[in-house]
């Protein structure tokens, strides 16, 4: 009998000590549940109110892992604070904010769509940051629920090789998308759950007259020739592209340079013609949340100078700063062909939008 | 005085059921019932409505998630069938090389953790997989993993050893004197499997069938990574829940009913199948092993090898792409330790939560189930067969759903549970309780009870009994239990995704979101770290029941 209690501690103990190394021995609540045998205690225990502990937040964020991962462990080295990560597309987030409403338990989000994100703008704080005059009113709410901090061109994206097989030319438009062709190899994200496929969704309705005049005429096309691939996250869109699964990604501009940067070949991107759009990643403060000194001091350190410049030249981010250069590999936002995005009409009617699309979808 | 030993007694064991119910009418009847009342209720009209159903039942994107659901499922169910049968069949009637090792490694094949399979598929034979590259250099295109082909595949690979394990275990304990009468009346060899053998084991199988379509329709990983344009339920639920659109959660509620009212016709299905074809063997006398040679024990051998090596494959693959360099992220020439050291400087947190997550829910499950196999087995009344009735739920709601219903249920006042440790804690007892009880009175029903009697008899009380007496005897049954449990516990994926918050992640919600976020590096790392648990945990769990533990 005790050999066996033994075994039973030994596998426990070895498995945790082959990995756990790292961790440091304290989550108050994890400890307080492995300790509890009563269930009817331990949800006593639980019901106590968020952690007031300026040494930790919670971020979440939709920023593809470099960036992100990159932002988060400088400002942890300047600050001393401890971040916590979730990572998930910006709809997931979103949703997640809304049905906790009731008790927060995320403190900023970072670097989703600024359309996205003033949809949920009632979810958050008002905060104006500290050098707010060098931050260009282009790029942030006019109620003060969000700051742009990166303004990000929607491309396509396109893998060559692909694109000889399947003997077309690289694209140029938004047009060139509904060639037969390419039925099944576009790798577009649900705008239900991607920011950056929202903003795409919008651009390209822009583009094609307004959500008035055949701009969702375009997007049925569009739905056809993708023929029922969704992609679920967006990261997908870039990197099926550059793994030579799909010939076409729609995307943001700095994801598929990350892959240029790294020494990819035979993919590259472009401005359609008919347009595309420079809309901001944000960053806001959730209304209610557990830890307000430790969010500010988040939002204050990604929009200072040293961070966006770490940003723009490690991972190809376009600053939100005007005294702050543009990454080198980029081209000067002048001279990308941009369609006259209405951002009124995109943020407050979001859910109209995802309605449509959803129609489009289910059919 | 004897009076007064009655009152204890009342007093100990209704506490006991007290707690108990009251946990079960707060964690899975509650929760549950929210989500039906969800389900009749939309953001668009008031009051009950079966809009969200008809919405269903009547665009074809929503049902053809449940059709796409059946079709694997049914489609798994027979390829695994037909795979599992025939090993178990050559595994116990015969001496096929390496027989411990085979076995080990099918069983962690079963074990690892779902997605890590579909995960693995794409580095291999995804459109730029590393076999698919290969066989393109001599001109050979192979079908990619993707779709439903690609899931039966993965499903296929990862559940054939439920099949495997019922059949083995039947055919191990046929009476061999069966089929030596009907050998003896000179059946051959072919008529004697299908007239006799097959029959004698056909409710095991169909018992291990019904765990492969259950598994395979809760299953969420691995659709949600390979499915692309094939969208089965557990998938859309998720989806329906998790994007941002209004009052999905109505819809996303009448999906989870769907689905759970699916897998409750099965389980009824099947226990009116078995009922009718049960079968008492008193094993005396189980078949031996027949000593094969040479050419033919190779090719008794070969058909083995070839499907449990493939099925194991996953776990290999995890392991080499852990340490493959990356660069950005993308995969580069040469090894290296990063993809380790980036996870234990980011993403220590989770992996200290997985276990200790999955320990608290381990030391519950085992306390809480050993009281309510006790309680089943040796208290009958009211209460015992009510929580009997009700420990049956679990086995039918996917993990999917009961995410849903639980951040329904306290996501707002007067008890808000969302974000917590103990949430997540919740969802993995709720799930696995059942099968620690299940194992726990099986075991306690073979015990003798005079022993607790006589205990009881010379003055001990009924409490201290149990905890003297009865615990440690059921120990060897509950811990094995539990081993397997704390597996499935540290793999779990389709609540805990639904469940977590930032201090509350786990190793396979980080692997999801590593893989989703293009980490592949960390999240191999991370699956090597699961996989190497669980083997692990297999290897103590084999010590520890001697080789004859049931892993089903």
């Amino acid at each position: 009998m005790k050999k066996i209690i033994f075994l039973f501690l030994t596998v426990v103990l070895t498995s945790a000590l082959l990995t756990g190394c790292g961790a440091k021995p304290d989550s108050p609540e994890a400890s307080t549940e492995g300790g509890s045998q009563n269930e009817a205690a331990a949800s006593e225990e639980a019901e106590k109110p968020a952690q007031e502990n300026s040494g930790e937040i919670t971020v979440y964020s939709p920023a593809p892992a470099e960036p992100l991962n990159g932002g988060v462990e400088a400002f942890q080295k300047a600050t001393g604070i401890k971040v916590n990560v979730v990572a998930a597309g910006t709809g997931e987030l979103l949703k997640r904010i809304e049905s906790e409403s009731a008790s927060p338990l995320c403190d900023v989000v970072w670097g989703g769509g600024a359309e996205s994100m003033q949809a949920y703008a009632p979810y958050f704080e008002q905060y104006i940051p500290a050098e707010d005059n060098v931050i260009p009113e282009s790029v942030k709410d006019k109620n003060d629920y969000w700051t742009g901090e990166s303004p990000v061109p929607v491309v396509i994206m396109y893998n060559e090789d692909l694109l000889k097989e399947l003997g077309v030319e690289i694209p140029t438009s938004w047009e060139y998308l509904l060639n037969p062709k390419l039925k099944g190899m576009i790798a577009f994200a649900d705008p239900a759950k991607s920011g950056s496929a929202f903003t795409l969704l919008c651009t390209m309705i822009s583009a094609f007259g307004g959500p008035e005049n055949g701009g969702w005429d375009f997007i049925e096309q569009l739905y056809a020739n993708l023929d029922g691939k969704i992609q679920d996250s967006s990261s997908n869109s870039y990197k099926l592209v550059a793994d030579g699964e799909y010939a076409i990604g729609l995307t943001q501009e700095k994801s598929v340079q990350e892959y240029l940067d790294a020494g990819a070949e035979n993919i590259g991107y472009v401005y359609p013609s008919e347009g595309t759009s420079a809309v901001p990643d944000a960053i806001a403060i959730v209304k209610d949340c557990p830890n307000p000194e430790g969010a500010k001091a988040f939002v204050e350190y990604i929009l200072s100078a040293e961070a966006q410049q770490m940003q723009a030249e490690e991972f190809n981010r376009r600053p939100a700063r005007d005294d702050v250069a543009a990454p080198g590999t980029l081209c000067d936002l002048s001279e990308i062909p941009l369609v006259n995005y209405d951002f009124e009409w995109a943020g407050n009617n979001k859910a109209e939008i995802l309605e449509k699309w959803q129609e489009i979808i289910v059919g | 005085m004897l009076r007064h030993k009655f009152h204890i007694r009342l007093d100990f064991w209704f506490f006991v059921r007290l707690i108990i119910i009251t946990a079960i009418l707060l964690f899975l009847v509650y929760p549950f019932s929210t989500l039906i009342i969800r389900s009749f209720f939309s953001s668009r009209t008031e009051g009950f409505t079966l809009e969200n159903f008809r919405t269903f039942f009547t665009k074809s994107y929503y049902y053809t998630a449940l059709l796409n659901s059946l079709y694997c499922c049914v489609l798994t169910t027979v390829t695994t069938t037909v795979i599992g049968v025939p090993i178990a069949y050559l595994m116990t009637r015969y001496n096929i090389w390496g027989k411990k090792l085979i076995h080990i490694m099918i069983v962690s094949s079963l074990m690892s953790p779902p997605f890590i399979g579909a995960y693995a598929w794409i580095i291999l034979l995804g459109r730029s997989g590393v076999l698919t590259r290969f066989f393109e250099s001599f001109g050979i295109t192979l079908p990619a993993i993707y779709g439903q082909l690609g899931i039966i595949i993965v499903f296929t690979l990862k559940l054939f050893p439920y099949i495997y394990l019922y059949a083995s275990s039947a055919m191990g304990s046929i009476d061999s004197s069966l089929e030596e009468a009907a050998e003896n009346l000179g059946s051959s060899k072919w008529r004697r499997l299908t007239s006799i053998t097959l029959p004698l084991v056909f409710p095991s199988i169909a018992a291990g069938a019904v765990m492969v379509f259950m598994t395979s329709l809760a299953d969420f990983g691995t659709p949600m990574l390979i499915g692309e344009g094939f969208t089965v339920l557990p998938v859309m639920i998720y989806n329906q829940y998790m994007s941002e659109m209004g009052g999905n959660a109505n819809l996303a509620s009448a999906l989870s009913v769907v689905v759970v009212v699916c897998s409750t016709l099965v389980l009824v299905l099947q226990k009116k199948l078995i009922d009718r074809k049960n079968y008492v063997m008193t094993a005396l006398r189980p078949p031996k092993e027949i000593s094969l040679h040479g050419f033919k024990r190779f090719i008794a051998s070969a058909p083995v090898f070839i499907i449990v090596f493939t099925g194991f494959l996953p776990q290999v693959v995890v392991l080499v792409t852990s340490f493959i360099k990356t660069s950005g992220p993308m995969f580069v020439e040469g090894f290296s330790l990063n993809s380790y050291k980036s996870i234990l400087s980011r993403l220590s947190l989770n992996i200290k939560n997985t276990y200790l997550f999955a320990l608290a829910a381990i030391i519950i499950i085992v306390l809480v189930g050993s009281l309510i196999s006790y309680l089943t087995v040796r208290k009958k009344g009211i209460v015992s067969s009510l929580l009997d009735w009700l420990l049956m739920f679990p086995f039918v709601i996917p993990g999917a759903v009961l995410g849903i219903s639980l951040i329904i249920a306290f996501n707002k006042r007067p008890l808000i549970l969302t974000g917590t440790a103990f949430i997540i804690v919740v969802s993995y007892v709720v799930r696995k309780l059942p099968y620690t009880v299940r194992s726990g009175s099986a075991y306690l029903k073979q015990m003798d009870p005079s022993i607790e009697e006589a205990s009881v008899n010379l003055g001990v009380s009924p409490q201290k009994t149990f905890f003297k007496i009865t615990l440690p005897m059921m120990m060897p049954g509950i811990l094995s239990g539990a081993i397997l449990s704390w597996i499935t516990c540290v793999n779990e994926l389709s609540s805990s995704i639904m469940l977590y918050g930032g201090r509350t992640s786990t190793v396979s919600v980080a692997i999801y979101t590593e893989v989703v976020r293009n980490s592949y590096g960390t999240a191999a790392a991370l699956a090597t770290i699961l996989t190497l648990t669980t083997i692990i945990s297999l290897l103590v769990f084999m010590k520890v029941t001697k080789g004859k533990g049931s892993f089903i």
